[in-house]
């Protein structure tokens, strides 16, 4: 039995709390300041966020700064501990207030800052755009591969970043037969052959209707696709 | 052209397609597994507002709801199918009819199908659910015909399994809208303007609509499909989603003049304007227009110019200059240029 805590969304005033010196980790925000911002989602969708802060706090003590096997530890854990649907998962205040109220010391800890238009959209990135916001990658990611309590793809995908980068970034990814099929296929493959495989599976759909296609065709088209390209 | 003839005309594919080839209408809906009700959209328009707290007040749903069907048919003609395969397989073409239904909110694609196999023209019935939990902002809904076989043949049909031969008008559900955060200044929709008596004629890409001065509406000309299709693509990767940004730039250095100088020529004496549109607009330019440090010292000098014939060039200079800082056209440009190279 999970525990139900409710989970809370950062509206949009609330975004402006996130300057620069809070991206760089100089400065955290004022609880109270940020309690204003700070509202119940609608329908009071929840999670079992003891179990998260304290998968979270594993992951940060149990890794070095920006080490990326991070996201394949919690991945799971995010995804199991918060009880969402599709709809809550849509709306970015979700995304913004765990990253920004709930665990901005993981964000930190696992994304370098090199830039402040880079560092804001690994706190305030979410919505559509699946390679944005820290957490909300990890829930999504988990989202489209994983089977039931089988979470070994999402695990597989989080081993290689240059699939988190190749597919995820496509509009493709959306679709998760297409995703489980070229994440499967693809998992022993090295970069090179990731980044033209994507690349010419991608333009195949210029043709290709994607939401006709079943995953076994998927993975055929995919084989194709990588038979050509070695 | 004419109009019959740009109706079925093909497309770029290097086989046969159709891109308005199949019919397909929404007729009716139902909520939460209730009565079916008639839908009674304007001509042009294919927005179904299910949204319970629409601005607009045009929703069907006046309470929230978890589920809304809607029920409708697309149509297939001989003509169609026997354009689109070869004469060897017309007597039973291997194809298949689905509408696709994708939200960008909820990162949903899925489809539901319709007739498989389509081995003959008709009417086919269509009933999609949609269930709240599944979605939030805008759905889409769009029939598609494929092949289900692959074929050998150099010819000009389509030879891949799942190769889109062709497809029909686009309906979109407005499941809701963001409550919690600020509304869009405009609204945005598609319609086909040549079925629009509202809306101007000709081969307009889009259309700043300011009937409802409170609340002025950009439509897109669902009539170029092909610019349509390219301004719902998705993603920040591949030609289409830099394509999109490049024509969505184009749109809004239009859309950006329209309002500035609407929103300029409502300042009033006492440096008011009437709707809160104007003063966001007022507020994102006026001050870079004028080098001042007041906004309203910019807007009285915004309003003097606007109104004096011999200003207006200068003041259309100036706001030629912002916009290209605003928009910043070149990287979208470059980005496009890029990719192009790639390819």
């Amino acid at each position: 039995m999970t525990r139900e805590d409710t989970l809370k969304r950062l509206d949009e005033a609330g975004r402006r709390l996130v300057g620069e010196s809070f991206l760089r980790g100089d400065v955290e925000l004022d609880p109270d300041e940020v309690a204003e911002f700070v509202s119940p989602l609608p329908n009071e969708p929840t999670g079992d966020l003891e179990r998260l802060d304290r998968a979270v706090a594993d992951v940060v003590s149990s890794h070095e700064r920006y080490e990326t096997d991070m996201d394949g530890e919690l991945a799971e854990e995010v995804h199991r501990s918060l009880d969402v649907t599709r709809r809550v998962a849509g709306d970015p205040g979700l995304w913004h207030w765990l990253a920004v109220v709930k665990y901005p010391e993981f964000v930190r800890h696992r994304w370098k800052f090199t830039s402040e238009a880079a560092m804001r959209e690994k706190f305030l990135g979410a919505g559509s755009d699946l390679y944005s916001n820290a957490l909300h990658r990890l829930w999504w990611i988990a989202e489209l591969t994983h089977d039931g309590d089988d979470y070994s793809l999402t695990r597989t995908v989080f081993d290689n970043q240059t699939m988190v980068n190749k597919v995820f970034d496509r509009w493709f990814a959306r679709y998760q037969p297409a995703v489980v099929a070229i994440c499967d296929e693809l998992s022993d493959e090295p970069s090179w052959v990731i980044d033209e495989t994507t690349r010419r599976f991608n333009h195949a759909l210029t043709n290709i209707q994607l939401e006709g296609v079943s995953e076994v065709e998927a993975r055929e088209l995919v084989r194709q696709i990588v038979d050509d390209v070695r | 052209m004419p109009r019959e003839t740009q109706r079925h005309r093909s497309t770029i594919y290097p086989f046969r397609y159709r891109d308005e080839g199949l019919q397909f209408d929404v007729e009716h809906y139902s909520m939460n597994g209730g009565g079916v009700e008639a839908l009674d959209l304007p001509a042009g328009q294919n927005t179904i507002d299910v949204d319970p707290e629409s601005p607009s007040k045009t929703s069907l749903a006046d309470e929230p709801w978890e589920r809304v069907t809607v029920f409708g048919s697309v149509e297939v003609s001989g003509d169609v199918l026997d354009y689109l395969f070869p004469p060897d397989e017309q007597d039973a073409p291997p194809a298949k009819l689905y509408v696709a239904i994708r939200c960008h909110d909820t990162i949903y694609r899925d489809s539901e199908i319709i007739e498989d196999p389509l081995t003959e023209p008709g009417e086919y019935e269509v009933t999609i659910r949609l269930d709240w939990d599944d979605f939030r902002g805008r759905v889409e809904l769009r029939p598609y015909l494929v092949r289900t076989t692959d074929r050998t043949g150099d010819d000009q049909y389509a030879s891949t399994r799942n190769t889109k031969v062709a497809s029909g008008d686009r309906y979109e559900v407005v499941v809701d809208r963001w409550v919690d955060d600020s509304p869009p200044m405009i609204d945005g929709e598609e319609a086909r303007f040549s079925k629009s008596d509202h809306l101007p004629e000709g081969e307009k890409l889009y259309y700043l609509d300011f009937r409802d001065e409170t609340r002025p509406k950009l439509w897109i000309n669902a009539d170029h499909p092909r610019i349509a299709d390219v301004l719902r693509s998705e993603g920040s990767v591949g030609a289409e989603p830099r394509l999109r940004d490049v024509v969505l730039d184009q749109i809004s250095y239009g859309v950006w003049s329209q309002l500035i100088l609407r929103a300029a020529g409502a300042i009033t004496r006492s440096g008011d304007v009437e709707y809160e549109w104007q003063e966001t607009v007022l507020e994102a330019f006026a001050l870079d227009l004028y080098d001042v440090d007041d906004i309203e010292d910019a807007k009285q000098l915004l309003r003097e110019d606007v109104r004096d014939p011999e200003e207006l060039g200068h003041l259309a200079s100036q706001i030629d200059t912002e916009l290209q800082e605003f928009i910043e056209p070149r990287s979208q440009l470059i980005n496009l240029m890029e990719e192009g190279l790639r390819i």
